[in-house]
């Protein structure tokens, strides 16, 4: 874990009798799965097609967006499936924000004037594999793929592959991770990710917030790692825990979710949760009490990864303005965890003794020095009241709906630098694997 | 809806999980340096009661400048002479406190002086007819513990005996401690303490069931405000706990780094504890705080930042450093309604708050930096309450809750609903109030019903027929008649 605010739930013993019944349950399995853990890396440096590589595993970094099929506008009755455009405008978003370091793309279902519609279920290959073509295209950051078989994940690499310029450049700086289910069809998927030297995360969804579920999934995820350890020793994969039940973010939740971030690095794998995919239905109170508190928990248990920025209806549906708010929870949670710094300069008795009794600190030299050390929020109001009733009652919501317009209207996004945008011949190219991998559905 | 409920009338938070901010070391140099602002700085102390009490207990007075410089050891032998623990006794006492560093209160907010319409979301002056009935919305809710405040002052009261009439709403309408804020001076101390004895049975009975608490507002930075100063002695002479709220808004009234911020808050208000303990060796005291960060845009409170909730714990943790309880500024969002922002600010805060230990915690109820009081809030802040409560209770490990015998009982593909394991632990599963778990579609028949919707009814049905315990005739007559001698006397009428 990185340095920080850091809080152990479980006590070390009980995560040691954790540890033991996931392995009892692997039954025969359990001393193989022993040894490819000790081949499994903590850790491991993310990059992107155009975003400076990072250490993967130490700290918590945000995981914008997940497969969802439909998109909730601002003010819409209900959420609507989600088009090529939206899954270029999330992930433009996603890549400005700087909060964001991973992007899911989010599933592109057909689009009803193209003469496929109602050929295509909302989560199949060809929606997922769009999505990532448009994720590839609209940001330089590093790409989360869900993928449900081997040919899915091959569509997936090659796709990495010519972004990159190459099967070697991929190995080099995988733009891209890929997720995958604790199945047969999952470990040949990750098998052949890790074999080309893309990383793997290991999906698991208890069933419920309970020990025994956690122990469940734990042990159903390991085969996979195992799997991918004998194809690919050393290759970086780690574990990507859903929502229990797919159920609300409450206490239980949430302590499962530090209770499995606590054993996973007991196990030695980083532990990305999608514990954004509040199953509230617009960006209000409630998803943000329940994301906050995931956010705080992700961050205080050493998660890796805290996926599901944007999500809503349960990581149904995303929406730019819940992602935009996300970020900025992300933000002010990480900011408090930097801790206290206690020094002669942060104790500054020197200028407590000149400042004195009633005096104002505003104009010291040392004051400026820090001030740029204050956390200062995009989307939080702090207008006096009688201008916030003048300036029409804007809320977080409304100042993130405006940076999002923004941002969109914008060739280049927020503090990202501008994204270099793919050669027409890769788009080609990737529009191509797709089709291959996924024709489009006919018209019956 | 009325006081006979099985339900418990408080509900405080026993937390398992702790998280330190600061190190042994880190503590070690920021009460280093704390005891050195205290003596080669000092503190203003603008009141000549104080002045005369501090120099005969050691401090070096300067009468001119009303300054006061506490030598390191006359601090060490104040702090050693304040109780760990108390109680802070309610009218009722089903709703007693152990002050203990063991148990997080929490109260409603104080001092706003707005009144919001959930249904509109126009604001109006608060009067003291809203002081009353928000002591006795909160007498209805067990998450809030104690009344802190009041939550609206009376407007529509004289100002120099507003506190009072706030008093004599508050006492009336709630079973539960009250701690004043707005009581300063030694006149209405004076007068607020007779009425809590009227309605305890006399001043000692009152020592024994303090049914009444102190807090006020140091002056940042360094500094005392006299009449507070002298409403705190008075209450420390009848043996009632008090502390002093220290609020330095860092690159404002407090230096910019969190540390030298913590010394400011840390010299405020143990310069405090020690006028108390001078006055009356082992008083209850308590250390409070409520520090934050100068808003960079508009030079103003933030109402919620990270810094606020890493200071908060930081202030917790020194305060049992040296034993003292702290009242900690919890809460108090900067949002003007109950939207994404309150509830970042609200969680964050309170995660800090409990995670950290405060013993008292204020407090729930208001808006836009603690003006505004909305009763749909105060209930979604209670939401965000019991969550934080039961994720800081951790998970116990144990015989029964490993639940071994259960597990192979039910053995593969079975289920828990029918074991008798499961009805005995049932109860503990958290629920909510007004979070909204319904399935979607259900959500759209029921006119997407949020858990704003679902405050406002909740907050309609405890205005609408909630009563608190009731006083005596008699005891209502005196406290009238109290507060109409403190009008005429005070000049309040």
């Amino acid at each position: 874990m990185s340095a920080g605010i850091h809080l152990e739930l479980l006590p070390a013993a009980e995560v040691d009798e954790l540890r033991a019944d996931v392995l009892a349950r692997l039954g025969e399995r359990a001393s193989a799965t022993e040894a490819a853990l000790q081949r499994a890396p903590g850790g491991w440096t993310m990059g992107g097609r155009a975003a400076e590589p990072w250490p993967f595993g130490d700290g918590t970094a945000l995981v914008a967006g997940g497969p969802a099929a439909a998109v909730r506008d601002r003010d819409a009755s209900a959420a609507r499936p989600l088009l090529a455009a939206d899954a270029t405008a999330f992930c433009r978003l996603a890549g400005a924000l700087p909060e964001v370091r991973v992007v899911a793309p989010p599933a592109v279902q057909p689009d009803a004037g193209c003469g496929n519609e109602g050929g295509e279920a909302a989560g199949s290959r060809r929606a997922r594999l769009s999505g990532l073509a448009a994720g590839f295209a609209a940001t330089g950051k590093h790409l989360l793929a869900t993928v449900a078989d081997v040919a899915e994940a091959q569509a997936a690499v090659d796709m990495g592959a010519a972004v990159m310029g190459g099967g070697g450049r991929l190995r080099e700086r995988p733009p891209l991770s890929v997720a995958v289910m604790p199945s047969a069809d999952g470990a040949v998927a990750a098998c052949a990710a890790a074999e080309s030297g893309v990383p793997v995360l290991v999906s698991g969804a208890p069933a419920e917030a309970s020990r025994a579920e956690l122990v469940a999934t734990l042990a159903g995820a390991l085969p996979v790692v195992v799997a991918v350890q004998e194809a690919a020793p050393g290759s970086p994969v780690g574990l990507l825990l859903r929502v229990p039940g797919g159920g609300s973010l409450d206490a239980a939740a949430l302590s499962l979710t530090a209770a499995a971030a606590q054993v996973a690095r007991a196990f030695g794998l980083p532990l990305c949760a999608a514990a954004l995919a509040t199953r509230a239905s617009e960006p209000g109170w409630l998803a943000s009490a329940e994301c906050t508190a995931a956010t705080l928990t992700a961050w205080l248990a050493g998660v890796a990864g805290l996926a599901g920025a944007g999500s809503l209806d349960g990581g149904a549906a995303v929406s730019l303005v819940k992602l935009a708010l996300d970020a900025e929870t992300a933000s002010y949670v990480a900011a408090g965890q930097t801790g206290v710094k206690v020094d002669d300069e942060t104790l500054a008795l020197d200028v407590i003794e000149k400042v004195g009794i009633g005096g104002n600190y505003l104009g010291e030299k040392h004051t400026r020095r820090h001030m740029p050390d204050v956390w200062r929020p995009r989307f939080f109001d702090r207008t006096p009241y009688e201008q916030w009733l003048r300036e029409d009652r804007r809320e977080s919501v409304d100042l993130a709906a405006a940076f999002v317009d923004r941002v969109l209207a914008q060739q280049s996004g927020g503090s990202e630098q501008p994204v270099e945008s793919l050669d027409p011949a890769i788009v080609a190219e990737l529009d191509a694997i797709v089709s291959h991998a996924a024709p489009p559905a006919t018209r019956t | 809806m009325t006081t006979s409920s099985s339900r418990p009338r408080i509900d405080p938070i026993a937390p398992h999980l702790r998280w330190d901010v600061l190190t042994p070391t880190d503590i070690e140099r920021i009460h280093e340096a704390t005891l050195r602002t205290l003596e080669d700085v000092g503190i203003r102390f603008p009141s000549d009661t104080a002045l005369d009490v501090l120099a005969s207990g050691g401090g070096l007075v300067d009468r001119g400048t009303q300054m006061v410089r506490l030598p390191r050891q006359v601090v060490l032998d104040a702090l050693a002479q304040a109780p760990r623990e108390y109680v802070l006794a309610g009218r009722d006492p089903a709703c007693d406190m152990s002050i203990d560093l063991q148990h997080c209160y929490l109260s409603n907010d104080g001092s706003g002086v707005f009144v919001q319409d959930p249904r509109s979301g126009e604001k109006r002056p608060s009067t003291k007819a809203d002081a009353a009935e928000s002591a006795r919305f909160v007498d209805a809710l067990p998450s809030i513990s104690y009344y802190w405040g009041p939550v609206v002052t009376s407007r529509d009261m004289p100002p120099a005996t507003r506190a009072l009439h706030d008093a004599e709403a508050v006492l009336t309408s709630t079973g539960k401690h009250f701690q004043t804020v707005t009581t300063v001076g030694e006149k209405p101390a004076r007068y607020l303490i007779e009425m809590a004895a009227a309605i305890v049975g006399g001043t000692d009975a009152l020592r024994k069931r303090p049914i009444i608490s102190f807090m006020q507002c140091a002056v940042d930075p360094l500094a005392h405000d006299g009449p507070n100063l002298e409403a705190n002695i008075v209450a420390a002479e009848h043996g009632l706990a008090a502390g002093f709220m220290p609020m330095p808004l860092a690159a404002g009234t407090g230096p910019a780094t969190m540390a030298g911020n913590l010394v400011v808050n840390q010299a405020e208000a143990l310069s405090g504890v020690v006028l108390l303990q001078l006055v009356n060796p082992g008083v209850p005291c308590f250390i409070a705080a409520a520090p934050s960060v100068i808003d960079l845009q508009t030079g103003g409170y933030t109402g919620g930042s990270p810094e606020d909730y890493l200071l908060a714990a930081a202030c917790t943790q020194l305060a049992h450093y040296y034993g003292l309880p702290i009242a900690m500024g919890t809460m108090a969002t900067g949002a003007k309604e109950p939207g994404w922002q309150a509830a970042v600010d609200d969680s964050l805060s309170t995660v800090a708050s409990v995670m950290s230990w405060a013993d008292m915690m204020n407090g729930c109820g208001l808006l836009d930096g603690s003006k505004i009081l909305s009763y749909p809030h105060m209930v979604m802040e209670t939401e965000i309450y019991r969550i934080v409560q039961k994720m800081a209770g951790g998970i116990v490990v144990d015989d029964e809750t490993l639940a071994l015998d259960v597990i192979a009982d039910v053995g593969p593909n079975g289920t828990y609903l029918g074991e008798k394991h499961t009805r005995r632990h049932m109860k503990e599963i958290w629920r909510p109030q007004v979070w909204d778990r319904a399935p979607y579609d259900v959500w759209v028949r029921e006119g997407r019903r949020g858990a704003f919707e679902k405050a406002v009814e909740m907050a309609d049905e405890i205005l609408a027929t909630h009563e608190p315990p009731p006083l005596p005739v008699d005891v209502l007559a005196e406290l009238r008649a109290i507060v109409d001698r403190a009008d005429l006397e005070l000049g309040g009428s």
